[in-house]
């Protein structure tokens, strides 16, 4: 530690001894309007000395000698380089150009930086690409933009969650999702799963609480040199936003209407040809379609589950009759402005949402200020806050074991029931359930959606506070405190007289998390000698993360409707407490040699609660270079311009709190299989349980080690812009809890072990195909991204670690040399690939535990259109995913329950599969057994215990986005209040080009963001097609 | 300039009282010591759930061929052609290991090194820890036991044999470690005798017979064990049995009512009687048919009818009652009229006594009539039974006597899977079994289950698991 401090003192003091040179200070305004331009970049050239202009374009800016040459660049301008001559003031005015060269981007800690000084890979998304068709979350309005970002909408779920992965996952532990700064403050994106995979509800990652109506702009920052000023927090990559501010000027004000219609955007294929029934039997204790065909038996009456006679019809639309259109409506309003000294933005955005499951609905109003004040030429201050509440109900419950599911009631209504009579019969006149089968064992799914629906309701607050101090003109002092907190209370209820829980139940969560961070910087930028220009940054950092969590079942209850645990007979509360705390200092010192050559390196210290007290302290590094090579080539018109870039880093990062000690815990419950686990007291004793992981007290922080090369090429001035990166990524020494024999006693033991290896290649294309001044204008922005993980190392011994699991033997493992793969049953196969079958039976035998292939993809791409004539603007987006599989639960009930359009398939009819038969003396015959039925045929080849048969290709096609928007001519409003205004329609999740998944959408995910597993489905809510209009109105 | 140099102390500042702000790694949710009592309770309750419940009772029942699935009628067919989840393998394992067999053990370690030395404790931890092992080994075989919960980080598989004789010193060392005179020992958290000693030594002996029994068919010399036995005191009324209570409380009933309750509204749409039960009682007369079962759905009160496994069940096919499946059954870990029935056999088998049919029937009637006692047969049907239609095997070759024996004992098992399935397997030789189960349909081929495979956590993660698998169908070491 005293090596640092030393290092610090040296670095703050060293500083001081170089003489500041003249100021530079000016306006910067746009060639078009003559209006002020903030955010412009000014930089000296050849050197990291920069300043970007404020709200009202002004800019001040240090140069090291008189005749210095000052560089403005801004995204979408010509960048301009001006010789500074002696002069004190430079006023200059920017014109619009088609491919920034030299933008400016936000990096770690907040750090605005010039891009082609960056030896790694920031993509930089603006307001404009983000909200291009208008998204409740900001993750979502990512998707296909960015390379190496791979979003995926887990399910139709009305503010659902959505997973980030940044270059592929690389942890073996869990959490793969990057860290979300705003405005300098890290933020909590966690996903508090309640109900694990059982009866999930999908109430969303906290990320989505914020509103992409006050994002300026987002960085995402990538690779491990990037982030290494994050430190350990950073190791799965950042999004960094900046919020809005408000600009010089008089009063701006802006309204942002859109609406969108919600549709599924993609539902099963039903065959309508047969009832319910067991082998041609009409049966209603069977939700399935194996009864009857409906054809055949209209001479005779059934009785429905109504008790009512009646023949027999298909109702074909009777899924998507149940589903409604969802309304989604966003507007948003902003007040902003500013004077010379300060600026200000308040914006509200309030978003309410009703779902495609009739009675849910989600609301979030977002309340957010940021306010800028300069008090002195020294010391300036800003502070942004947000406050957000959220609240939803009749979120439904998915995956497997819990009544209150309903996807699964939904698709495995028998063909003959009339949605629209369903709904009107749910319950009857005293008030109990009309259950749909005629054993009173299944619910009504109106009865779950108008008796059961989950409630949850949150509140946050999200402040931050930074104070700058310019101690001189090379040095300044800044320290920027914050806080996020939340509270969020949420509420499942299982009503009086819901089957399977006849005597109803209901579970209450109260969660609150809070995180605080503090970073004390020291920014000093100076220049030795004419050439090289020398910045340096030192730093302290404090984070703390507190969680607390109390839970109260009440079950039995009294009277019906009443949940109040005074009315539950009986209660069972839990509680639970955490909090983590993290101290680091961190330097950063810059190298830019004449503008050309750049060199970073960064180191970290951290201290971690987490660790103990001998391993608390761990170091890391970067370096990293950037190299414009096109200095060196004479001007051309071919290449316009040229970079190389490489870094290294080396990350650490610490563990969970509370995992060091041997501890003991009184349990909640024991468990028993079907979700049938008992709780403790039992008979009014209790139960104490020692741990299931064993603790390891010599953790030691884990690793990640990552190079990364890149080029940025732009050609035929500018008109081709192709940005290559390549990244090797080494995680190693993860703390894991690695499974052990439980014959030791335990489950599972933390220990330092196991590696995981990412290679892959990013490459951004940019293609001006037309640019015609005032004229057309067509661009084409293609981003890839090929990732290959590779499971490099786990325990000795260890051949494979389970990351996830599902049911009946699914399961998602790492195995060394492989990718994380999604394992379970398979069908048993001879040498030659054969698959084997029962003589008996002539369905195919089974083998457990076998390998179907990788979770991820191969390769992600994203296509992104614009086209652009006189205000008339129309972009598409087009996402595609090759590789990886996907397993479908949803389509195993389907076709195992006869519902499915390919069930009708050989039904009565003699159907022989294709596979050998296996003979005493070992050698194989085709088989010539026919199955017994092809309701025996579906039952077992689709049986959800028997994966293979519901493994499908993950790849697709889609069509995410498209927008066409129309921003009237300025003279319309010359002499109104209007000062611009703009029309858009747009649609999201348009369309399934191609995929390989039938009935549901193969971008699906029962597991938490959070979690590793992916590419498993059961009984998701489809996922939905938006189609809205948009006005933007600016006075 | 002069305040930059404050930047460096206000750093020192922040790490003067850095060790102490990060010192918040003790959780607040957990404590680093305990008293063993909660373990055990912890450890009995867990073990009773995974006997009453899907991982046991359950997949035994249909793999046993004590329980019908009815086909698609009812339960489905996966368990009745031996298609068992790779999680009710892996759950009944790591019970046994883990929630089981690990807190028991911590408990034994706390009670003898602790502050306080706690004979009584340990050895009632010791006790139940001898059953769980015992039912291990009778579901997958060899399995890790001397290595077991200890620093062995891959412990090695001992043969069955070898576990079995090691069980009955360790049953041999805790009742010489109990101390009857001390008043230590667990009373509230025993659920089962409430810190009564006298009945832990009952069944401590009794359990020595039960794995006696097991090991006769392939080690006779236990013989003059088991004769020492019947002088000792065993279990002797109903009062002494090892019954769990599940109570008639949200979250506290037994997990057969709970399944029924939480899926099928309360009403019995899965499980039927099987021919290989119902057809022994039907033969007899057996008045605890309407206490085993109810009548299905369509057919006419009191006629009862069972089918075959994996066979389709109609609404005429007999469910299991729902009286078996109350919400405050017991778990019977061991009853009377089980050492009735062992007493039984080992006067009709000759095991270390002279073969004597006259007392093999007494046994034979009296364990016969605890068990319907135990089910609460009336008083009057048990006797008129007992009279009129429960054969006479004094008159017997002890061959014929001994097959009836086995009858009542299997049919008085029926409701308790896991000891139905080792006392169908070492009823006879193979093909003189009671009863004699065939290969249900559809099954894959090999021959009946007779043991589980092994956890697939234990097998990818234990380097001394054993590379050559045994085949289903491949006999444990005791069943000849």
């Amino acid at each position: 530690m005293k090596k640092i401090l030393l290092f610090l003192m040296f670095s703050v003091i060293g500083s001081a001894m170089l003489l500041a040179q003249g100021t530079v200070t000016g306006t910067v305004t746009s060639a078009e309007d003559d209006s002020p331009l903030p955010g412009v970049s000014v930089v000296v050239k050849g050197t990291q000395v920069g300043a970007i202009t404020d709200i009202n374009g002004r800019y001040s800016i240090v140069t090291p000698s008189a005749d210095a040459v000052l560089v403005f660049s801004f995204v979408g301008m010509e960048t301009q380089e001006i010789p500074v001559d002696g002069r004190s003031t430079i006023d200059i005015s920017m014109g619009a150009s088609y491919l920034g060269l030299d933008e400016v981007v936000v990096t770690a800690i907040g750090i605005s930086r010039s891009e082609k000084s960056l030896g790694y890979k920031v993509s930089a998304i603006d307001e404009e690409q983000l909200n291009n068709v208008r998204e409740s979350s900001v993750v979502n309005s990512l998707s296909g933009k960015v390379s190496g970002v791979r979003i995926n909408q887990q399910s139709g779920t009305v503010g659902g969650s959505s997973k980030i992965i940044i270059r592929g996952a690389n942890s073996l532990g869990g959490n793969n999702q990057p860290i979300f700064i705003i405005d300098g403050m890290p933020i909590d994106n966690d996903f508090y799963e309640s109900n694990n995979i059982e009866g999930n509800v999908d109430v969303g990652n906290r990320a989505g609480d914020i509103s992409p109506d006050d994002v300026a702009n987002i960085s995402v920052l990538k690779g491990a040199a990037a982030t290494a000023l994050y430190g350990a927090r950073a190791k799965n990559g950042a999004i960094i936003i900046t919020t809005k501010r408000g600009e010089k000027g008089g009063v701006k004000v802006q309204v942002n209407s859109s609406y969108r219609w919600d549709t599924p955007l993609k539902l099963p294929d039903f065959q309508n040809e047969y009832s319910q029934g067991n082998y041609g039997v009409y049966d209603i204790r069977y939700q399935n379609g194996w009864g009857p065909n409906i054809s055949e038996v209209q001479d005779q009456v059934f009785t429905d589950y109504k008790g009512d006679e009646i023949t027999l019809q298909a109702y074909p639309d009777n899924v998507r009759d149940f589903y409604q259109t969802g309304l989604t409506a966003i507007n948003s309003i902003s007040v902003s402005g500013g004077d010379k000294s300060s600026d200000y933005r308040i914006g509200f955005t309030n978003n309410q949402q009703d779902g495609i499951i009739p009675q849910s609905q989600y609301n979030k109003n977002n309340l957010t200020i940021n306010v800028g004040r300069n008090f002195t030429d020294k010391l300036s201050v800003r502070t942004s806050a947000s406050y957000v509440k959220t609240n939803s109900e009749g979120r439904p419950a998915q995956g497997s074991n819990d009544v209150n599911i309903l996807a699964s009631k939904i698709n495995g209504l028998p063909r003959t029931i009339n949605i629209h009579e369903l709904q009107e019969n749910w319950v009857d006149e005293f008030g109990n359930q009309i259950s749909i089968d005629g054993d009173r064992t299944l619910n009504n799914p109106y009865w779950i959606i108008n008796k059961n629906k989950f409630t949850n309701e949150l509140e946050r607050l999200i402040a931050s506070t930074e104070l700058d101090y310019k101690v001189t003109d090379w040095l300044t002092l800044t320290n920027r405190v914050g806080v996020d907190t939340y509270n969020e209370y949420r509420r499942q209820v299982y009503a009086k007289g819901t089957l399977g829980q006849m005597d109803g139940k209901f579970t209450t969560w109260n969660l609150h998390s809070r995180l605080f961070n503090n970073d004390l910087m020291a920014k000093a930028n100076f220049d030795i000698g004419s050439d090289l220009n020398v910045n340096i940054i030192a730093g302290h950092n404090i984070y703390e993360k507190e969680w607390r969590r109390t839970t109260v079942q009440g079950t039995d209850l009294v009277m019906d409707g009443l949940y109040r645990f005074g009315n539950a007979k009986a209660t069972t509360p839990d509680n639970f407490y955490s909090i983590k705390r993290l101290m680091g200092v961190y330097g950063d010192i810059g190298l830019n040699y004449r503008g050309f050559l750049f060199l970073n390196i960064t180191g970290r210290n951290d201290w971690s609660s987490t660790l103990p007290v001998e391993n608390n302290s761990y170091f890391y590094p970067s370096v990293s270079s950037s190299f414009v090579f096109t200095e060196f080539i004479p001007e051309n018109d071919i290449l316009s311009f040229g970079k190389l870039r490489a870094s290294w880093a080396n990350v650490g990062s610490d563990e969970d709190p509370y995992q060091l000690a041997f501890q003991y815990t009184a349990a909640d419950d024991y468990y028993v299989q079907f979700s049938l686990s008992g709780n403790f007291p039992h008979g009014g004793v209790v139960g104490v349980e020692g741990p299931r992981t064993y603790p390891s007290a010599n953790l030691q922080p884990q690793n990640a080690s990552t190079v990364e090369f890149g080029t940025d090429l732009r050609f035929f001035n500018n008109r081709v812009g192709l940005d290559f990166t390549y990244y090797n990524t080494l995680t190693s020494n993860q703390i894991i809890a690695i499974d052990v024999p439980q014959t030791t006693g335990y489950f599972r033991k933390n220990i330092n072990i196991g590696a995981v290896k990412l290679v892959g290649y990013e490459a951004d294309l940019h293609l001006a195909l037309v640019r015609r001044a005032g004229g057309v204008n067509w661009n084409v922005d293609v981003n890839f991204n090929q990732n290959r993980q590779t499971v490099e190392e786990l325990a000795p011994g260890l051949l494979e670690y389970q990351l996830e699991s599902g049911w009946s033997g699914l399961q998602i493992k790492a195995s060394p040399g492989e990718e994380f793969g999604l394992y379970g049953t398979a069908w048993k196969r001879n040498d030659a690939g054969e698959i084997i079958m029962n003589a008996n039976t002539g369905l195919r035998e089974v083998t457990p535990n076998q390998r179907f292939g990788n979770i991820y993809p191969d390769w992600i791409m994203g296509i992104n259109n614009t086209f652009s004539y006189k205000g008339i603007d129309l972009n598409f987006l087009i996402d595609i995913r090759q590789g990886g599989v996907f397993y479908s639960g949803t389509v195993g009930t389907l076709r195992s329950s006869g519902l499915a359009a390919e069930t009708l398939e050989n039904r009565g009819e003699t159907f022989i599969d294709q596979g050998v038969l296996e003979l005493e003396d070992g050698t194989y015959v085709a088989n010539d057994v026919p199955v017994q039925s092809m309701d025996d045929f579906w039952a077992h080849y689709s049986a959800i215990s028997n994966t293979e048969g519901n493994v499908f290709d993950a790849s697709y096609v889609k069509l995410r986005e498209v927008r066409v928007s129309y921003t009237l001519p300025k003279s319309i409003f010359d002499k109104t209040f209007i000062s611009a205004l703009r029309v858009g329609v747009e649609g999201r999740n348009l369309l399934i080009i191609k995929d390989y998944v039938p009935h549901v959408d193969p971008e699906l995910n029962f597991f938490g963001p959070d979690s590793v597993g992916e590419g498993v489905e059961f009984n998701s809510i489809p996922s939905t097609r938006s189609v809205g209009v948009n006005v933007m109105l600016t006075f | 300039m002069k305040k930059i140099f404050i930047i460096p102390v206000i750093i020192m500042m922040l790490f003067t009282s850095c060790e102490t702000w990060l010192d918040v790694n003790d959780s607040p949710n957990s404590v680093t010591s305990t008293d063993p009592s909660g373990l055990f309770t912890f450890s009995l309750v867990s073990y009773a759930g995974n006997r009453a419940g899907g991982d046991s009772y359950l997949p035994i029942g249909f793999l046993n061929q004590s329980i019908a699935s009815g086909g698609s009628y009812g339960w489905g067919y996966g368990d009745d052609r031996y298609d068992l989840s790779p999680y009710t393998i892996g759950n009944t394992w790591s019970l046994y290991y883990v929630s089981g067999g690990n807190n028991l053990n911590l408990a034994i370690d706390i009670a003898e090194n602790g502050d306080q030395v706690q004979n009584n404790v340990a050895a009632q931890c010791k006790i139940l820890l001898a059953e769980m092992v015992y039912e291990t080994t009778m579901i997958y075989g060899d399995v890790p036991y001397f290595q077991a919960w200890t620093d062995e980080a891959y412990p090695e598989f001992d043969s069955q044999e070898e576990i079995l004789n090691d069980l009955i010193l360790k049953l041999d060392a805790a009742i010489a470690q109990i101390d009857m005179d001390d008043p230590i020992r667990i009373i509230e958290g025993d659920l089962v005798y409430a810190g009564d000693l006298t009945k832990w030594i009952k069944f401590a002996k009794s359990l020595k017979l039960r794995i006696f029994m097991t090991m006769y068919d392939q080690d006779p010399t236990v013989a003059s064990d088991i004769a020492s036995l019947l002088s000792e005191d065993l279990i002797s009324s109903a009062d002494d049995a090892f019954l769990f209570p599940f109570f008639d409380t949200p979250e506290n009933e037994n997990p057969k009512f709970k399944i029924l309750d939480k899926y099928a509204n309360g009403s019995n749409l899965w499980f039927f009687a099987n021919s290989n039960v119902f057809d022994f009682m039907a033969a007899y007369d057996d008045p605890r048919i309407p206490v085993y079962f109810d009548e299905g759905d369509d057919a006419a009160p009191g006629e009862y009818s069972a089918v075959q496994t994996a066979t389709e069940a109609d609404g005429t096919t007999s469910k299991i009652s729902l009286y078996l499946y109350r919400a405050d059954a017991p778990e019977v870990v061991y009853s009377y009229s089980e050492v009735l029935f062992f007493k039984a056999e080992i006067y009709a088998r000759g095991i270390g006594v002279a073969v004597d049919m006259g007392t093999a029937h007494d046994y034979y009637s009296q364990a016969v009539e605890e068990a319907m006692t135990f089910y609460e047969v009336a008083e009057a049907d048990i006797t008129s039974f007992l009279n009129s239609d429960l054969p006479d095997i004094s008159g017997m070759s002890p061959e014929d006597g001994l097959r009836e024996i086995h009858i009542q004992h299997w049919i008085d098992l029926m409701d308790r899977s896991l000891d139905g399935w080792i006392q169908s397997r070492r009823s006879g030789d193979e093909g003189n079994e009671v009863p004699n189960l065939q290969l249900p349909n559809g099954a894959p081929a090999g021959g009946i289950m007779r043991r589980w495979p092994y956890a697939d956590d234990e097998l990818s993660g234990n380097i001394n698991a054993p590379s050559e698998l045994p085949h289903i169908y491949d006999k444990l070491w005791f069943d000849k």
